[in-house]
Parts: structure tokens; sequence; C-alpha cells
């Protein structure tokens, strides 16, 4: 039993030795590299909005959708009238 | 219960410790204020924006550790060399004595102790340098002057505990192996 707990008192020794010898190393860092973003011109500026949407799970405007159901019909009514080419 | 060698190198290491840290800040400060740029303070430290003010203040600021590291080991091995306990010239320690300055001369224990934080912060300093180096965050003569302090700093350690341990050697008892006289008869 002493001899576990003296092992475990040397351990937290080890530590906080580590510790005060990482204080300096550690300051190493505190000096910073922070380039702001350089572009050419505007349109070269990312942000989000001009991502690619995700178009597969965006709703069809009612409009839009009456457009393509009219502009279908027209076609098949116009594929069935016409005459079939030999 | 505390393992005295332990409680040694920690006292040993405060003082350093704290040394390095304030010279890393003041040398960044002073640094950045005698070439003119001007770095925003934040919650993380210093931060540059030019990729070349950073690389200059950052190379000069290790540069002044490595001074203070350098300056910190040569106090200690001219310590070992000149004032350590084992093998002080008697004339120094008397006029030493005689000057009330004899705390100068010190142990093995307190002299390698020191000496070991000393050398250990140095490696740790080379293996950081090594990779700001890589990073292209370090100018590659200051990687080098950090690799050769380290390096002349600790063969000449070596060579002091070297001449300790010779003289330990010489001053204990020498005691002959050769026991082919005690079996001879009449002396068993």
């Amino acid at each position: 039993m002493s001899t576990l707990i003296k092992v475990l008192t040397n351990s937290v020794l080890v530590i906080v030795l580590l510790g005060i010898m990482a204080i300096p190393i550690g300051s190493m860092a505190i000096i910073r590299l922070d380039e702001k973003a350089s572009v050419l011109s505007a349109q070269d500026v990312r942000t989000d909005e001009n991502q690619i949407p995700d178009y597969t799970q965006r709703e069809v405007p009612k409009d839009v959708e009456d457009f393509i159901i009219k502009m279908e019909k027209e076609f098949y009514q116009s594929s069935e009238s016409a005459p079939a080419q030999e | 219960m505390f393992s005295k060698v332990l409680i040694k190198l920690i006292d040993r290491a405060i003082v350093p410790a704290a040394l390095l840290l304030t010279m890393r800040i003041v040398s960044i400060v002073l640094i950045s204020r005698y070439l003119g740029f001007t770095p925003e303070v934040s919650k993380s430290g210093f931060v540059f924006e030019s990729p070349d003010d950073y690389l200059m203040v950052n190379s000069y600021s290790t540069l002044f550790m490595v001074g203070l590291l350098v300056l910190g080991i040569a106090y200690i091995i001219i310590k070992s060399f000149a004032f350590h306990e084992s093998h002080i010239k008697p004339a120094l320690s008397a006029k030493l004595f005689s000057l009330r300055l004899d705390s100068i001369i010190q142990g093995s224990f307190h002299l390698y102790s020191e000496g070991v934080i000393w050398l250990s912060y140095a490696y740790l300093l080379l293996i950081v340098s090594a990779i700001m180096l890589l990073s292209n965050f370090l100018y590659l003569w200051v990687f080098w002057i950090t690799l050769a302090a380290t390096i002349g700093s600790t063969s000449l350690f070596i060579i002091d505990v070297d001449e300790e341990i010779r003289i330990k050697k010489a001053v204990g008892a020498e005691y002959d192996d050769d026991k082919n006289l005690l079996s001879q008869e009449g002396l068993e």
C-alpha cells in the first residue's frame, strides 16, 4: 500500500515537472500568423451563397411545374399526331 | 514519500521556465517595435498578417530564447568546472570563503539537477525549432545556432560529468580482487 502511495505521489510530481517544463515551450505558440483572404476580383470571393445548391432536395415552384407539365403534354400530343416515318 | 530528486528538479525548473516565458514575450514586443511591425494582440497572442513579418519576429525571438539558454547553461558549466565542490582549487576556495561567497561552491547533486533542467529546455527548444523550420516559420541559420548551442553545451556538461566520475574513482578505496594469495596454505 505504501509503495502504491509512493508511486502515485511521485507520478504527481512528474506531471508537475512536465507541466512546468511545457510552459516556455507552449509560449512558442503565443505568436500566430493570420493571413487575410486575398482575391484577384470580387468574383473570386467564395461565400456560402455561391456554393452549388442541392436541387434534388428543393421544391419546384408551382408555376415552373405547371409550365413543365404543359410542355410535356404538347410534346406527347405532337408526337402522337405526327405520321410515322418509314 | 516524495522523491528528493523530483522535488529538486521541480525547484530548479521554475526559474528557467519563468525566464524563458518572459524572454519570449518581451522579445516579441521589442523586436516588433524595433522593426516597426504592429501585431494585433488578441486572446490567442500576437497575430501577424504578413508571413515575412511573422518569420522575422519568430526567428529573432527564438534566437533571444536560445541566447538566454546559452547564458544559463554557461553559468552552470562555469560553476561545474571552476566551483565544483569535488574539484575546486584550494586557493580559490579560500578566497571565496574570505569574500563570503562560499555559496557559489556547490555539490554535484545541485549542479547536475540544474544542468539537466537547462539542457532539457535546450533540447525541447531544438525540437520545436526543427518543427518550425519544417513549417517555414524559422530561418535556417537560427536552427543551426540552436543545434550548435545544444550540442556544445551537452558536450561540455558530459566532460564535467566524466571528470567527476574520474575523481570519484580516484578517491574511492581500491581492493584487489585476486584471491590467489588468500588461497595459499597457511593464510586461510
